[in-house]
């Protein structure tokens, strides 16, 4: 009964582990996918701020590259956000026409950029490709024809750093509730199988005689009563056999 | 006594593992609320400030050109339209230097006054953020060219926190029904082999004694637990035994002579014990309670981590397929993403039939052990594909290892349970099934969306290793020394084909309710899923949905079908029932409508799959006195299989010509009129065999 009731405890034990585990990890991606949100939304308000300056800027007659003041906008927009490591704004070829950043201009931008661009159902457009990802914002006339595309390319090393920090709580978390939840299980199952036990031990109290009439719940007293009739056989059987043994004995018939 | 015992007994432990997992998850949710406001509230803060900048510049641009800050116009519509492009923005402010406010929109949080009271100036610390009653408010300052004019506040609603846990809770209600079903999957591998043995030791006992049964069983005092009462039971029908053997040799001395007692007395003797053989049993089993009924059991976990492995993949493959895509001279795109479906289920379908015969060679555990060696394999490679192309080849490999595992294990219960108990043996087998069915594609949709397809294959992979330890763990076995069954021959499949009674049941029955199966649940409802815009997560609670009902369902119809006469509207309802979750989508295409329509899939499969089974049997007597039951059922399984390898060709064929809705209508009607003809052609089939017997 004792290994029935550890395996029982260690059952618990692995359904609490995979219910508090799943749990932490869906709590562990969701914060990601929210952070990484967070942060995508926060982009598009300043790849946006750029656009209404480079939409104005178009509205008077400006040609894209008569805009002089740009790559200052360009250059104050990314000082002011830290994760912003590039912005570029580039024609509907992906021929880059102003760029900010670290690194040196580049000539064009990857095809993905552009393809994403172009395929995007709304305005912005975001690009994942590993280690480089980008937040979009398609550059309209004032008819409403795409004449660029503006990217910001971030980094996501301080997501990553807070993921990581996130993740260990999370985990430390987990680990608390886990263990709670198991002990609370551990707690339960064995009042639970005290329940059988105590039918066991009833039902052997009757065996030894001192009791064998039913009493409590409905399926304990089903347990007795299988067990009355039990005893009830064996009496009449045993009585029986005894009678016979009296009948052949040489004193019985005299 | 003892099965409803044990039942309650298992729920009472269910229902506390239940408590605690419950309790773990609300206190999980409280901690992920707390860890998330303290994690996200800065971005949100970020993102405010962001915002707030942007606002600054057309105020302050306004105020360059001679405007009074405190007469600005258009700043309520301003604020509307950051509203409209920011949801998670619960207010706005602007105030003085004195903390007077010259503009507001939107809900302001109670005690506002006071945090302006508390905040008068120009320079404001953005970097900050203030509770004030439910939303959490930053401040950044507005400073022209002559100075500071005042503070921009912007607020946020500190439910977006709580929205997300929200959010979640979908995920977590999938995690407690698959914690469920985990723990009582658990409880009758682990646990149960030991408290069942037990207690079904005690029953038999109690209940063959009851009966005036006395004869013992050999081990009945050994493995499982309560060892010491049913060793007082067992003491019992010993000292019962040991009483009716002193009798015995009583009467043996009296007949002998060795005793003299007069004649009257040893007839009476002899009476007395005629009595009591009559009365009662004694004695001793020789052998036949030694059989290990819990062993049939032992397969339940090694089958359900197996089957889970693949059912993990369900939700996320037609979508993994569509990402490897490469162009196939003259396929459609949509065709060629059905394409690894259909190989494996052809492998299952075409492998089954002689597999039988390499698991009647080898033995079930080492066949077992095999099949799920191939399988993992199968997964990993299915988890590093680089294009369809291989990715088929990958899944054909999948293919062969599951049908050797599911093989394997029916011939483990047929080899492990008696005539009298198979049908419990094969509740084992097929509830083990089902089970991984509830668990797999729920949270192989949940891993999928989070960790990615080729992550959660190969999780999938890890588990169907873990079955082999599993498979391990089975009693050795000796290959059949008897030669296995024929697999089915063509000639065979020629001559039933033709048969119209057969083709009925077969062609109009089970292969639509396959095809609507594969079709609708495997191909459609993941790519649908995708199309609209929802997750693979959402794809797998929809699967889950199917299984759930299955579950509990099937075996309230499998009750049903024991009736004769229920049996051909059962399968020709059923039929009718899961088509019509495909026509639902004529009136729309949203999520609870697909909910809705797997929900009618999965009823009307519970309704048909026994009821359909049993009347291969009914309907094709002649067949079965013909060419023996073996070759009937086999090739009556094979086509039913291939039904299952046609379904998401049917239903790619169908998205071609007319998209994902006009799909599941297409298949949902066909289904339908397969139903109705089905029910047509039986009756008049029963009716003519009267017409029949009067002339």
């Amino acid at each position: 009964m004792n290994s029935s009731r550890s395996q029982l405890v260690a059952i618990a034990a692995l359904v609490c582990l995979f219910a508090v585990g799943m749990a932490a990890l869906l709590n562990y991606y969701k914060y990601r996918s929210t952070a990484a949100s967070i942060v995508k939304s926060r982009l598009v308000v300043v790849g946006r701020n750029i656009e209404n300056t480079i939409q104005a800027a178009l509205a008077v007659g400006l040609a894209f590259s008569e805009l002089s003041t740009l790559p200052a906008v360009l250059d104050r927009e990314r000082r002011a956000d830290g994760v912003i490591r590039d912005i570029l704004v580039f024609d509907p070829d992906g021929n880059v026409l102003f760029h900010v950043g670290d690194d040196a201009k580049p000539a064009s931008v990857a095809s993905d950029w552009v393809a994403a661009a172009r395929s995007a159902a709304s305005r912005e457009w975001f690009v994942e490709s590993r280690g480089n990802p980008a937040v979009g914002v398609s550059i309209q006339n004032n008819f409403g024809v795409k004449v660029g595309y503006l990217a910001i390319r971030y980094s996501t090393a301080s997501m990553a750093k807070a993921a990581g920090q996130v993740a260990r709580d999370i985990a430390i978390g987990a680990l608390a509730v886990f263990i709670g939840a198991a002990g609370l299980a551990a707690l339960l199952v064995a009042w639970v199988m005290r329940r059988v036990e105590a039918d066991v031990e009833r039902m052997e109290r009757a065996l030894s005689g001192e009791r064998a009439r039913p009493e409590g719940d409905a399926e304990r007293g089903l347990v007795e009563r299988s067990l009355e009739g039990f005893l009830a056989k064996v009496s009449a059987a045993e009585a029986q056999i005894v009678a016979a043994r009296i009948k052949l004995r040489p004193e019985a018939g005299q | 006594m003892t099965h409803d015992y044990l039942r309650r007994v298992y729920w009472w432990i269910a229902a506390a593992m239940m408590v605690a997992v419950v309790a773990g998850l609300a206190a999980n949710a409280w901690f992920s609320h707390r860890t998330f406001e303290r994690a996200l509230m800065p971005e949100m803060m970020r993102k405010a400030v962001t915002v707030g900048t942007s606002v600054r510049g057309l105020m302050l641009k306004a105020v360059e050109h001679g405007i009074d800050f405190r007469r600005l116009h258009g700043v309520d519509e301003a604020f509307e339209e950051i509203r409209s492009e920011n949801p998670d923005i619960a207010y706005l402010a602007v105030t003085d230097m004195q903390g007077h406010v010259l503009y507001q929109r939107f809900t302001a949080p109670t005690g506002i006054d006071r945090y302006f009271e508390g905040n008068r100036g120009g320079a404001g610390d953005a970097s900050t953020m203030t509770r004030v009653a439910d939303q959490y408010v930053t401040a950044i300052e507005i400073a022209g060219p002559a100075g500071s004019l005042g503070r921009l506040h912007i607020g946020i609603d500190s439910g977006f926190v709580g929205d997300i846990i929200v959010e979640m809770m979908l995920d977590v209600l999938v995690i407690l029904v698959v914690a469920l079903f985990f723990t009582l999957e658990l409880l009758h591998f682990i646990a149960g082999a030991r408290l069942g043995a037990g207690l079904q030791a005690i029953a038999g006992i109690v209940e063959r004694g009851g009966s005036g049964d006395f004869v013992r069983v050999p081990g009945v005092a050994g493995a499982g637990d309560f060892r010491r009462l049913r060793r007082t039971l067992d003491a019992i029908l010993e000292r019962v035994n040991g009483s009716y053997l002193a009798l015995a040799r009583d009467l043996e001395a009296a007949q002998s002579g060795l005793v003299r007692i007069s004649a009257a007395q040893l007839d009476e003797a002899r009476l007395a014990c005629a009595s009591l053989r009559e009365r009662f049993r004694f004695g001793s089993a020789r052998g036949e309670g030694a059989v290990d009924r819990t062993t049939c059991e032992r397969i339940r976990a090694p089958l359900f981590a197996f089957i889970l492995a693949e059912e993990l993949t369900r939700p996320f493959l037609p979508g993994y397929a569509h990402a490897l895509l490469v162009p196939i001279p003259g396929i459609s795109p949509d065709i060629v993403v059905g394409l690894p479906i259909v190989v494996f289920m052809l492998v299952v379908a075409l492998g089954q039939p002689h597999i039988g015969a390499f698991v009647a060679r080898h033995g079930q555990r080492k066949a077992l052990m095999v099949g799920a060696t191939i399988a993992s394999l199968g997964l990993v490679g299915t988890s590093f594909a680089v294009t369809v192309i291989d990715l088929m080849l990958w899944r054909a490999l999948c293919a062969v290892g599951y049908a050797t595992v599911f093989v394997g294990a029916q011939a483990f219960v047929l080899d492990n349970t008696s005539m009298a108990d198979r049908s419990k043996g094969f509740a084992i087998f097929v509830g083990s099934i089902m089970v991984a069915t509830v668990c797999g594609p729920s949270i192989g949709g949940i891993l999928a969306d989070n960790v990615g397809p080729r992550v959660t294959l190969l999780v999938a992979a890890a588990i169907a290793a873990l079955s082999i330890l599993a498979i391990r763990m089975l009693p050795r076995d000796t290959p059949s020394t008897t030669e296995p069954p024929r697999p089915p021959q063509l000639a065979d499949v020629g001559r039933l084909m033709l048969n119209g009674r057969f083709m009925t049941l077969t062609a109009v029955a089970a292969m639509p309710a396959k095809i609507v199966l594969t079709g609708i649940c495997f191909y459609l409802v993941p790519l649908y899923m995708i199309a609209v815009g929802s997750s693979q997560a959402m794809a797998g609670r929809i699967l889950m949905t199917y299984a759930v009902v299955m579950v509990i369902v099937a075996p309230i119809m499998a009750t049903f079908a024991r009736d004769r006469a229920t049996r051909e509207w059962l399968v020709g309802g059923g039929l009718i029932v899961s088509g019509l979750g495909g026509v639902l989508f004529t009136f729309d295409g949203a999520i609870h409508t697909v909910f809705l329509a797997i929900f009618l899939v999965g009823i009307g499969q519970a309704m048909s799959i026994t009821a359909q089974s049993a009347l291969v049997g009914e309907h094709c007597s002649e067949e079965v006195a013909r060419y023996g039951d073996h070759t009937v059922y086999g090739v009556y399984r094979l086509l039913e299989r291939l039904g299952n390898a046609a379904g998401p060709l049917i239903a790619a064929g169908l998205l071609v010509m007319w998209g994902h809705r006009q799909g599941f209508i297409a298949i949902g009607a066909l289904t339908v009129a397969c139903g109705v003809l089905f029910l047509v052609l039986s009756k008049r089939r029963t009716q003519s065999v009267p017409d029949l017997a009067l002339r």
